[in-house]
């Protein structure tokens, strides 16, 4: 299986280490070459500098045989449209897009994108630990 | 008619300008807090300032009315598709026109079906090519669904005068 993740902050490149250590073929684009250490110091699989809009980038990755696409720039319009080519243009299955504003994660999951709002996920963590809280309050005030 | 303008640059700034001179209504949004200052002192209660990739900026904008027309016109291609489709594809406006600020990023917008667009490297690209042609076909207008154009051909005295259709 193979797995192109754009976008080598946190995120992406643990994201792309997990795929790896999963047995996957994975080659990561950012436009910062000192992105590179986020890897780990003896990264095993492709790492290509430049820009995730950038078509010649893309090709160069490999994306039209690609299982996977896994979008994770830091920025959220970057991203939708990043996700949007690779899906429309490139029409590889398994497109995910990160976008941190929850209305256009949203928005654009009913348009089709596969969008994961880590806002929305924490919110909901949050909000799941705090009401947990009251729970065991209520049982210590019921004892 | 009424116009919502995402972008409060140089092209926005100008652009409110001139639809205000022809007594349109408009709407300009704008982020950077320097910029939305300089043109809230103008345009008074027609700018809205924020981002105008999140929908509730949009919304304080007027988007839901719809507008007849919206124009993104920001320094960032990927704000203007996010933009277009957002105003498209959610609040049905009738007509987007894009800024192209990269002309590499054009396909994207092509392929994305948001259009028409607006490029000024492309522009005066064409403006080279039409004040110092390399061929004698001059393009003066590219017509990008139809895959057709218009071009200019020198007719010199010595060609022979007769009809005729040509295809490139």
């Amino acid at each position: 299986m193979k797995a192109i993740i754009i976008g080598c902050g946190r995120t992406g490149s643990s994201v792309a280490r997990h795929l790896h250590d999963a047995g996957w073929e994975v080659v990561v684009i950012d436009e910062d070459e000192e992105a590179l250490p986020n890897l780990g110091t003896r990264w095993p699989g492709r790492f290509i500098v430049g820009h995730g809009l950038d078509i010649d980038v893309l090709v160069e990755s490999g994306i039209g045989d690609a299982d996977a696409v896994v979008v994770s720039t830091d920025g959220d319009n970057t991203n939708i449209v990043i996700g949007l080519i690779a899906q429309r243009r490139f029409h590889v299955e398994r497109v995910v897009v990160r976008v941190l504003d929850p209305a256009r994660a949203a928005f654009f999951a009913e348009r089709g994108l596969h969008t994961v709002c880590p806002t929305s996920i924490a919110i909901g963590a949050l909000t799941e630990a705090a009401l947990v809280s009251e729970m065991v309050s209520t049982e210590d005030a019921s004892i | 008619m009424y116009v919502l303008i995402a972008g409060g640059g140089k092209v926005g700034a100008n652009v409110t300008r001139s639809l205000l001179r022809q007594n349109h209504e408009v709407t300009i949004i704008e982020q950077r807090p320097d910029r939305f200052r300089v043109l809230e002192e103008e345009f008074d209660y027609r700018v809205q300032r924020g981002d105008a990739t999140e929908l509730h900026v949009l919304e304080l904008a007027g988007i839901g009315r719809p507008p007849d027309l919206l124009l993104a016109v920001t320094g960032d291609d990927e704000d203007n598709i996010v933009i277009c489709e957002i105003a498209q594809k959610r609040y049905f406006v009738p007509k987007v026109i894009a800024r192209v600020n990269d002309p590499r990023n054009q396909t994207h917008f092509d392929m994305l079906g948001v259009a028409p667009t607006v490029c000024a490297t492309s522009s005066i690209m064409a403006l080279i090519e039409h004040e110092v042609p390399e061929s004698d076909i001059i393009r003066l207008l590219q017509l990008r669904d139809d895959e057709l154009e218009i071009v200019e051909v020198p007719i010199g005295e010595t060609l022979p005068p007769r009809a005729s259709a040509s295809s490139s």
